[in-house]
């Protein structure tokens, strides 16, 4: 009998009930996320950029005066556009080559291709810093070989910003287009083969087309983590290296938090922008395995 | 198979590409842990002789031990508040959510899309009034925030792999929902409970923009005071905790190889004694 009843009440759901179960399970998360997330969104940065110091639009036309502001935007821009470009150039054949290799073979290098990622980001900077300093490997090298007198600049440069972020991004896009090359039918090739196209042109007519929907998802995606770096540049940038997210730190660090807001309401637009198309071309789910270290 | 292989010019550009990328992705890794043990304040690269000097600056110093605890503790903390808070949202997500389902996914995994920078400058206002600024809590929260689209990503797939037939077959023997969720559901998705945790654990402990922002001068976390001490001094003491800390990860990346296998012949073992 006991039994009896217990099935049936699995068997009927009332929908009032899986509502209430629903509410209770998500509603920590809501909560968490409503209080301490979108609201500080909408209250502490949209209303803030047009209410602080007072009312207006006074935020924006002063940031979209000044030339700083252009700089700034370019800059961050630049060193995006450098930083994705990079990773692409080194992840497209170096993902391809995985794909030749045997199955086996091809998951233990991208397993080691990921150790790095893992690897705590302040870790890996200060690995730069003496590695490029002044007094750091390179210059030290370069001295004792007598090929140079005096230490180079290496460090505190845009290079090495550009430097330190594909080292962190490369392997989010050696994770995308891996995933997409992989996926791609190897007969279709063997057929171009057969058919007489010579390896290159069965590479630039079959494959290269065929993993182009990883590009963009790749591009994309590395593209618009890039524009929200602050650590990086902080860390490795020279001082006049100045992004949106340093900007942004610095307009606070003075207190000017009406200017800070509005500088980040440009950063977040363009990012909800970017992802938007991001999410209609390839869907939410692939922005995980990418953002996993902002 | 049917691919010839003859070494074209092609492949050995690619070769050379394929390798030089190893090396520039394992380049800070491997230049780090000999730096570490240079005995000058110099660096010197091979080192000039063996010392634990910048061992003994970390584990001597109150500070540097007290960031390190701190942000275990912190770690510990977000990944198990993330994984219990991801656990739920998934489970509602996945079987009891039937509108507005696109949106709360959305609203979830919004913590991802904004830049941290933004984050952190929005939080600061409601931490000041909620007293969440500078406390421990209030770092415990902000970090939850980041880690639960991990969470709720990685358990939402493994419920979907879950075979729902099997808690309805418990729950038909007369378990009820709880104790057939509890005793079959649970143990089913461990591993992607697990990981979720561990993307928890590690989102909090390499985090440093929300830290600098709410956490004030005393809660120091490792990657902050690193982060400090960068921007100020070039002592090699980094160097040292940058060692133990890609040791201890090559120790974690190691037991979970070992974990994989061994869960592996399991599975290969009830599988030949099926058949």
């Amino acid at each position: 009998m006991q039994r009896a009843l217990t099935l049936q009440k699995t068997i009927v759901q009332p929908r009032t009930r899986n509502a209430l179960l629903a509410a209770c399970l998500l509603g920590p998360t809501l909560v968490l996320l409503g209080v301490l997330f979108v609201y500080p969104l909408v209250d502490g940065v949209l209303i803030r950029s047009f209410s602080d110091p007072e009312v207006g639009f006074q935020n924006y036309t002063r940031l979209y005066s000044s030339v700083a502001f252009r700089n700034i935007l370019r800059l961050t821009f630049e060193i995006a556009l450098y930083t994705t470009l990079v990773c692409l150039l080194l992840a497209y054949p170096f993902a391809y080559f995985l794909t030749t290799l045997p199955k086996r073979r091809a998951q233990f290098f991208l397993a080691l291709s990921l150790v790095p990622f893992w690897t705590a980001i302040l870790a890996r900077l200060y690995a730069w810093t003496a590695i490029l300093g002044r007094r750091g490997i390179i210059n030290d090298w370069l001295i004792e070989a007598n090929l140079i007198d005096e230490p180079i600049d290496l460090l505190f440069n845009r290079t090495a910003v550009i430097i330190g972020m594909v080292h962190i991004l490369l392997p989010f896009m050696i994770i995308i287009l891996y995933s997409t090359m992989i996926a791609i039918d190897r007969e279709l090739q063997d057929a171009a083969r057969s058919l007489g196209a010579s390896g290159f042109q069965t590479f630039r007519r079959v494959f290269l087309p065929l993993s182009m929907p990883g590009v963009y998802a790749g591009v994309l995606l590395v593209f618009i983590i890039s524009l929200g770096f602050f650590i990086t540049p902080a860390v490795l940038g020279g001082g006049g290296d100045i992004t949106i997210a340093i900007f942004v730190q610095q307009q606070v660090s003075i207190l000017n938090w009406g200017v800070a807001s509005a500088m980040s309401m440009v950063l977040l637009v363009v990012t909800i922008i970017l992802f938007f198309v991001f999410n209609r071309l390839f869907g939410a789910e692939r922005m995980v395995a990418g953002a996993l270290r902002g | 198979m049917t691919v010839v292989r003859r070494v074209s010019p092609m492949r050995v550009v690619l070769y050379i590409v394929f390798v030089g990328v190893l090396i520039f992705l394992f380049l800070p890794l491997i230049v780090v842990i000999p730096i570490s043990f240079n005995p000058g304040t110099v660096l010197r690269f091979p080192p000039d002789g063996i010392s634990l000097r910048w061992y003994n600056d970390f584990f001597g110093d109150q500070r540097w031990l007290d960031a390190a605890w701190l942000s275990l503790r912190l770690g510990i903390t977000v990944a198990i508040l993330a994984t219990v808070l991801a656990l739920g949202a998934a489970v509602a997500l996945t079987r009891f959510v039937t509108v507005g389902k696109p949106l709360l996914r959305a609203l979830i995994l919004s913590p991802l899309i904004v830049p941290l920078i933004v984050t952190s400058i929005a939080v600061f206002e409601v931490f000041n009034e909620l007293g969440l600024l500078r406390s421990f809590w209030g770092l415990v929260l902000a970090h939850t925030i980041l880690a639960l689209p991990f969470g709720v990503i990685i358990i939402e797939s493994a419920l979907r792999n879950f075979d729902v037939t099997l808690e309805e077959a418990a729950m038909s023997l007369g378990a009820s929902r709880l104790v057939a969720f509890r005793r079959i559901t649970v143990p089913l998705i461990a591993p992607g409970l697990f990981g979720a945790a561990v993307i928890a654990f590690i989102t909090s402990w390499d985090e440093v923009v929300m830290v600098l922002f709410v956490g004030g001068a005393r809660n120091q976390t490792l990657p902050v005071r690193m982060f400090q001490f960068l921007e100020t001094q070039i002592r090699p003491t980094i160097a040292a905790i940058s060692t133990l800390l890609i040791v201890a990860l090559l120790i974690a990346l190691v037991l979970r190889q070992l974990l994989i296998l061994r869960q592996r012949r399991r599975m290969g073992s009830v599988r030949s004694q099926g058949s």
